[in-house]
């Protein structure tokens, strides 16, 4: 009996869960190959390291994923121009693209303040199909840091995928629903590789009258937060006491001190 | 083209979870009997290259049974010797079941050959016993091991650790290949050559995956005890490497970690989404960093 499009697509997200996720392209290479019914399903649900591009009119970096692609041109979020230009490349209506130019520049604030130096872009899109007045957006952040070569020992990379939708709540309110992933890989020269994502989700009803942009803000910034600790517990913490508790170097650590740092590793 | 696929998928599982990834890859390719053709040859290798725990009954009792190159009785045969017992066991790689030689297909010329000679036995079992009561009984309390007498004349010793915490979301597997040269007739001096390897998933809400590995090298050991000091040499390499994992892990979160995400901007406060304080902390920023 062959299995449905839904199994299939179980399957393959349950299996991009379980294999090295340095090597998410080679899997998905497979898995598309393997089922091509499910393809837009599976790449829509999986998250890959974010691409840096410059914006040749401003000379401003921007990052690309699947939200401002069209094609095989992506759209940057400074000047609006697909990149190699396109005739018809969907842009936002004229609205959101207001609220889009106020979110790139407040973004950019943020990520200078948190991540000292990183790489932000914001991209939207209305869902009015959905609901009137709802619309789409995505905030990426990127970062790196130190680098594995003859001197360098240690290498940083964290990227940010923030996925919110906007839906009018009444007169004067929203809810805002949010799907944070953070993929951040760590590399020690010649010792370990330590590498994975998150995922993270929250809702918030706020009043509109404070604005979309400090609305979503207020909300990445939340969950955002949460997320950095519950990274360091994960990747550094956890890592730590889960290869004591298979290889005792004398330090004791029964089930309990594991399923503690499980909980605090939770937002 | 899609055994070369299948072969792909099923090579990479994390410890402990073969199975559920060849359920996956069975649901994806809709044709199990061509999946288990290929897996059996993957798998297979899978189980040698990290040395896969079994576990089969003999005489009342269950003994344990590390897959490994040295544990082979022909390749690709699926025969594998267990030196502690010096019985021949049947492993299927895909059911993941290992059941005893029994009668006249127990007496095997090939159990008889990797015993290796009395002389070699002997050191060999000394060995074992140092390895399994001192040293596994302290610190690898999940763990299993076997020490082999190689063709040339060697000891080979294999340590497998693998924890597998299906309902809280995570794994992880410890192994190490040590080989043991001896020279002298005592003997009287040893060396060792050796590879760890550490690899830990966490997937709970994501998927996390940790990889290490070292290679050791120890030259020319004088000895007059060789069982208790070799294990004891092994045990002094493979805890300055865990000693250097913990301490590199605490390291990078204290510094690379750190400045890649900071856990409030330098203001100390939340970013001042209605004031026109931003600029203000951008201000505070530049004058850090001049």
């Amino acid at each position: 009996m062959t299995a449905t499009e839904d199994e299939k697509l179980a399957a393959a997200l349950d299996l991009l869960k379980r294999l090295p996720p340095s090597r998410v392209y080679t899997y998905l290479e497979c898995l598309l190959e393997l089922a091509p019914e499910i393809a837009e399903d599976l790449l829509a649900n999986v998250d890959q390291p974010l691409q840096v591009a410059k914006d040749k009119k401003l000379s401003k970096q921007y990052l690309l994923c699947d939200y401002n692609r069209d094609g095989d041109s992506y759209r940057s979020p400074w000047s609006n121009e697909y990149e190699p230009a396109t005739d018809d490349g969907v842009k936002p209506k004229e609205s959101l693209r207001k609220l889009e130019v106020e979110g790139n520049e407040v973004f950019q604030q943020y990520c200078g303040q948190y991540y000292d130096g990183g790489i932000s872009s914001f991209y939207l899109w209305d869902q009015e199909e959905e609901e009137p007045g709802s619309f789409a957006g995505s905030l990426l952040f990127k970062k790196d840091c130190g680098k594995i070569s003859k001197a360098g020992m240690e290498k940083g990379v964290w990227d940010a995928v923030h996925v919110v939708e906007a839906l009018p709540k009444g007169k004067d309110q929203a809810e805002y629903k949010l799907t944070s992933t953070v993929m951040l890989s760590a590399t020690k020269k010649d010792l370990f590789k330590l590498e994975g994502n998150l995922t993270r989700q929250m809702e918030r009803t706020l009043p509109t009258k404070q604005g979309h942009v400090p609305n979503i803000g207020m909300v990445v910034e939340e969950l955002e937060g949460g997320m950095r600790n519950s990274l360091q517990q994960v990747y550094f913490g956890w890592c730590e006491q889960v290869v004591s508790s298979i290889r005792n170097s004398g330090m004791k650590l029964p089930e309990k001190v594991i399923e503690d740092l499980k909980a605090k590793a939770k937002v | 083209m899609s055994e070369k696929i299948i072969d792909e998928l099923l090579k990479d599982a994390p410890p402990g979870q073969v199975k559920e990834v060849l359920k996956d890859v069975k649901t994806l390719v809709g044709d199990d009997a061509k999946v288990d053709n290929v897996a059996r040859k993957t798998i297979r290798e899978y189980d040698l290259k990290h040395l896969t725990h079994a576990t089969y009954k003999h005489g009342g009792k269950s003994h344990s049974l590390l897959l490994s190159k040295h544990a082979e009785t022909k390749p690709g045969s699926d025969l594998y010797y267990d030196p502690a017992t010096g019985l021949c066991v049947r492993y299927d790689h895909l059911e993941q079941r290992a059941e005893a030689l029994e009668g006249e297909e127990a007496k095997s010329e090939e159990a008889e050959r990797m015993r290796g000679d009395e002389a070699a036995e002997s050191r060999r079992k000394a060995v074992e016993t140092q390895l399994r009561d001192v040293y596994m009984e302290k610190n690898y309390p999940f763990g299993a091991c076997a020490v082999y007498v190689t063709g040339g004349g060697d000891l080979a010793v294999c340590i497998s650790s693998t924890v597998s915490k299906p309902r809280s979301y995570w794994s992880g597997r410890w192994t190490s290949e040590w080989v043991l040269s001896t020279k002298g007739d005592g003997p009287d001096s040893f060396s060792l050559k050796g590879k760890c390897d550490v690899a830990t998933h966490y997937y709970e809400q994501g998927n996390v995956q940790f990889r290490s590995n070292r290679e050791f090298s120890v030259a020319d050991r004088k000895t007059s005890d060789l069982a208790k000091d070799c294990i004891k040499c092994i045990a002094e390499e493979e805890f300055k490497y865990q000693e250097d994992l913990q301490e590199s892990l605490r390291e990078f979160a204290e510094t690379t970690f750190k400045k890649l995400r900071r856990q409030l901007p330098l203001t100390q406060l939340k970013f001042p989404w209605h004031t026109g304080a931003a600029s203000l902390a951008t201000e505070l920023m530049k004058r850090e960093k001049a």
